[in-house]
């Protein structure tokens, strides 16, 4: 009885944010496939800034690039974990009917919004040396990107080396970040967002704070 | 039945019929209801494939049957009602007109009418042609018995 009434309050709730989801994509197809080729491309050539499509009605609390990635590559088998409140999860549940990961190791995507307040990165799923696939995208909003000072790439679909600077994240994150490339094969796959652009940081790139 | 169970289980009910309302009917319906405050097209009309599943018996293990074509839409109304559509085939406008007319079947003052203009004339017809299938159906029925074999 008691799991019946939280249910109907669930669907209360659930009915109210109804109300405000937005829409999604304004030509859903071109749209979707324009994304994937800018996240495609960024995580081909790391530290490439990439321009996604906007879509017009997105959730407040999502960047245009976050909320491209959410609507074209999640569905109802990518368990995604979001810091963004339930607004946005309706959002993606309602668009793309992904389901909200219970916790950090279960996502396939993480939607971090807030990256100085977020949890530790190794919570989140880094594959293991069978299935190093298994692992959780990281799409984190940040304030700035810029390519012309930070850390030095070097690595796969990097012909020199090449520079990036993203701001703010946490110490941790920074520090976990770093560490990243060590774990290869396993390890995560970072997508930075700042209003409709993306950055990709795979996990094959060799991230060096200065040059030797 | 609590309250919500019941609106729940009407709207199925009500959704169902859309579904398989004529679309002329729909289109119908729709001009009748003149200028409707359509706020967003949230789900835009579109062309897709679900699979079908199955369970012989009824009560056997779930099994896929095969792909159908559907085409959904998901509207709200300015009033804020959201309305969806889901339908066979891909008639993308009268998958529209379906969830427009769900949204419309939510709001107490517009209830009866979509009732009174769509879903009982498409309820009767569904009644009518089925009574039809079954009549002919049961003109040609065999029964057949058979002896179970005894287990050795």
């Amino acid at each position: 009885m008691n799991t019946q009434n939280q249910k109907r309050g669930a669907l209360g709730v659930r009915s109210q944010l109804r109300q405000k989801i937005g829409r999604g994509f304004d030509d859903p197809v071109h749209d979707a496939h324009a994304t994937f080729r800018a996240i495609m491309t960024a995580l081909a050539e790391p530290g490439k800034v990439r321009v996604t499509p906007s879509p017009a009605d997105a959730p407040a609390a999502l960047s245009p690039a976050m909320t491209a990635i959410a609507l074209a590559l999640t569905d109802f088998e990518t368990p995604v974990w979001c810091d963004a409140g339930p607004e946005v999860e309706a959002y993606i549940g309602f668009h793309t009917g992904a389901p909200m990961a219970l916790s950090p190791s279960a996502a396939a995507f993480a939607l971090i919004t807030r990256p100085e307040r977020a949890p530790r990165l190794s919570a989140f799923a880094a594959g293991s040396l069978d299935f190093p696939d298994r692992s959780t995208t990281i799409v984190v909003a940040i304030d700035d990107i810029a390519t012309d000072a930070g850390w030095y790439l070097t690595g796969p679909g990097v012909a020199s080396a090449r520079r990036l600077l993203v701001a703010p994240l946490g110490e941790s994150m920074r520090t976990e970040i770093l560490a990243n490339r060590a774990r290869f094969p396993c390890g995560l796959d970072f997508l930075f967002c700042r209003d409709a652009t993306v950055v990709g940081l795979p996990r094959s790139t060799h991230i060096d704070q200065k040059v030797d | 039945m609590t309250k919500s169970q019941d609106d729940t289980h009407k709207r199925g009910e009500a959704m169902a019929l859309l579904a398989r309302a004529e679309s002329s009917l729909l289109a119908a319906v729709i001009e009748r209801f003149g200028p409707l405050g359509v706020g967003d097209d949230l789900k835009q009309p579109e062309c897709g494939l679900v699979m079908i599943r199955g369970r012989i018996g009824g009560d056997g293990a779930a099994f896929n049957v095969g792909e159908t074509t559907v085409v959904r839409a998901v509207v709200r109304l300015k009033s804020g009602a959201t309305g969806y559509g889901l339908r066979l085939g891909r008639d993308v406008t009268a998958a529209r007109h379906a969830a427009i007319l769900d949204a419309l079947w939510q709001a107490p003052e517009t209830r009866s009418e979509v009732e009174a203009t769509v879903l009982v004339p498409t309820r009767c017809r569904l009644e009518h042609s089925n009574k039809a299938a079954a009549a002919a159906a049961a003109s040609s029925r065999v029964e057949f018995f058979t002896m179970a074999r005894e287990a050795s």
